[in-house]
């Protein structure tokens, strides 16, 4: 996934909605003690996800330009805090970002879902989150599974990841996060969680365990 | 039929009729069996190409021919030897002492269970759960070490659906699962069980709750079954069924590439009759007994709107063209053919099958099949 062209895509698509000044229209909010995601986080090899910075994401180009430059730190974990920009790869190797998801042009709502093979809550909600990211598409939503373990609970692979996406016939990115990169981000004894993030600000809005309720679908739509 | 541990409070499981719908089977057809036998494990009559002559049974015999899809002349086996021509198969399983035996539950299992406390907040309209505790054994009860059991809860009173990370089983074959406190008010749950890699049978039964304390014990054992390797199993090939051949008769008319498994692969296919009175199953209760039973590893499941074809030895001597009622149980998305899924734990009867007209074997009739490699149960109608 490349962010210009992406950028450009949805630009066009989306009419450039949303594609204003990122830091002009910021809205105010408490500033958070936050605590540096990037320091201690499980940090993966040459097969998983990292919590490194998406350096291998292309600027933005056009009225995305206000996004070209990810939000500094202080980092944190939690709900109002500034996610850091962690990094994976999709089922072709192909590295993608937060920094790429937030270059997108009319994006304004990204969903996280962690899931593993052996979660049969996360199976299930596969469709669900098919469902949202097309009905919510045209308002700025983008959704990614992060894919963490396979159907045995060992730490999941690209394969898992392809395997994942043509069973569930899903259009949005999956991505491989072997070292459990977002473990960090929740308990990680529960499985799934969903994650909403401003993409403007990169704050995390909401993190939920379990599979998607009317609540939370509720508050996704009202963030949007 | 024997039930065991919380099985006995399970009120009642769910059990999904669906009927037989359109679609052929492809018995017969010219692109349904790309393998198979002749002798005592074969199916339909036909000498597949890299296919083997002889019986049922393990090992000791010298393959004629192919690689993974090799079994041995004269003989049953698919593993452990090097075929002719060919590469070395996997290794061959244990095999399962199915002798009967009497569960002796470790101590470790009602040990105390610390930070657990004995209720739940008065806002919790359904059962406060703290943590799950039980043991995995072997049949014949040798506890299994490094199984992993988890758990899956709905939560109340969102009805959210969440898995727990799994409790590892020591060397006494126990686990304990510990229920995050932010998650202990639940309204039902269900486990599954497995060792991985190890060509045992994924096992799945339901969680009573109701009524139940802050840290449920199960004294009764999860049982993994070993299955075996086929005798023949076709290369991998292209996207036709073929016919998988256990040394019990069981032949599956599989399609590899309409199947999907999250941590296993065609090449370790395996499958096993069990008794239905072993100890340890999780079976329905408010349905006759089955009169057979099958376990498969791994557990993986059928592309929506497939269903595999089976073929099973009459060996409860149905008289030819009566039928038997197939149920499967539900596992990782598994679905009917129609779509419709089945939970985790319950017991959905997929269709009908049909005794052949030579009384041999029972034929699953046009459209139904197994939908998922998890438990495969049939009773007469």
């Amino acid at each position: 996934m490349r962010g210009a062209t992406l950028c450009a895509a949805l630009g066009i698509a989306l009419g450039l909605a949303g594609c204003i000044d990122a830091y002009t229209e910021k809205r105010a909010r408490p500033q958070v003690e936050a605590e540096d995601a990037s320091g201690d986080e499980a940090r993966g090899d040459s097969d998983g996800g990292t919590a490194d910075a998406g350096a291998d994401a292309a600027p933005p180009v056009g009225p995305c330009a206000a996004r070209a430059t990810y939000p500094v730190g202080p980092f944190g974990r939690g709900e109002g805090d500034v996610i850091a920009d962690l990094s994976f790869q999709v089922a072709d190797g192909a590295p993608v970002s937060f920094s790429s998801a937030r270059a997108e042009c009319g994006a304004n709502l990204l969903l996280v879902s962690t899931s593993a093979g052996w979660c049969t809550a996360c199976r299930e909600e596969q469709p669900l989150l098919q469902r949202l990211s097309e009905q919510h598409a045209a308002a700025g939503l983008v959704v990614w599974v992060t894919l963490f373990e396979n159907d045995d609970y060992a730490p999941a692979t690209l394969r898992d990841v392809a395997a994942w996406v043509r069973r569930y016939d899903l259009t949005f990115p999956v991505v491989l996060d072997a070292p459990f990169v977002m473990s960090a981000y929740y308990d990680r004894n529960s499985t799934p969680m969903n994650m909403l993030v401003n993409l403007e600000t990169m704050e995390i809005v909401r993190i939920a365990i379990g599979s998607v309720d009317s609540n939370f679908e509720t508050f996704l739509e009202a963030n949007l | 039929m024997r039930r065991t541990g919380w099985m006995s409070l399970v009120a009642a499981l769910g059990l999904a009729a669906c009927g037989g719908s359109s679609g052929d089977a492809p018995n017969g057809s010219p692109d349904a069996a790309t393998g198979g036998a002749t002798g005592g494990a074969g199916f339909g009559g036909e000498t597949p190409a890299g296919g083997v002559t002889g019986g049922a049974g393990f090992g000791g015999e010298t393959p004629t021919g192919g690689t993974t899809g090799g079994a041995p002349a004269g003989g049953a086996g698919f593993g452990g030897e090097t075929p002719v021509g060919g590469e070395p198969g996997p290794a061959p399983w244990p095999v399962d002492d199915d002798a009967p035996w009497t569960p002796m539950t470790p101590a470790g299992v009602a040990a105390d269970v610390p930070g657990v406390p004995e209720s739940g907040p008065p806002d919790c309209a359904d059962t406060f759960v703290g943590a799950v505790r039980g043991w995995v054994a072997a049949p014949g009860g040798a506890p299994v070490e490094g199984a992993k059991a988890q758990l899956c809860i709905h939560l109340s009173p969102s009805d959210s659906l969440l898995c727990l990370q799994p409790g590892t089983t020591g060397a006494d074959g126990v686990f304990t699962i510990n229920v995050p406190e932010q998650n202990r008010c639940i309204m039902r749950s269900a486990m599954r069980v497995l060792l991985p890699d190890a060509g045992k049978a994924t096992t799945y039964c339901p969680v009573p709750v109701e009524g139940a304390p802050s840290v449920i014990r199960r004294d009764e054992p999860f049982v993994l079954f070993q299955t075996k390797r086929p005798v023949t199993l076709p290369p991998e090939g292209d996207g036709s069924a073929r016919e998988v051949v256990f040394d019990d008769g069981l032949v599956v008319e599989f399609t590899p590439s309409q199947w999907y498994s999250g941590g296993g692969v065609y090449d370790e296919l395996g499958a096993r009759r069990v008794p239905v009175d072993s100890v340890g199953l999780c079976l329905p209760e408010d349905a006759a007994p089955f009169a057979g039973l099958y376990a498969f590893y791994p557990e993986g499941a059928a592309d929506e709107g497939v269903a595999f074809p089976v073929h099973l030895p009459n060996v409860d001597g149905f008289a030819p063209g009566s039928q038997v009622e197939l149920s499967v149980l539900g596992g990782l998305d598994c679905k009917l053919i129609d779509g419709t899924s089945i939970p985790e734990a319950t017991w959905a009867v997929v269709g009908t099958a049909t005794v052949s007209p030579d009384g041999a074997r029972i034929d699953s009739d046009p459209g139904v099949g197994l939908p998922c490699t998890t438990w495969l149960g049939y009773r007469p109608l």
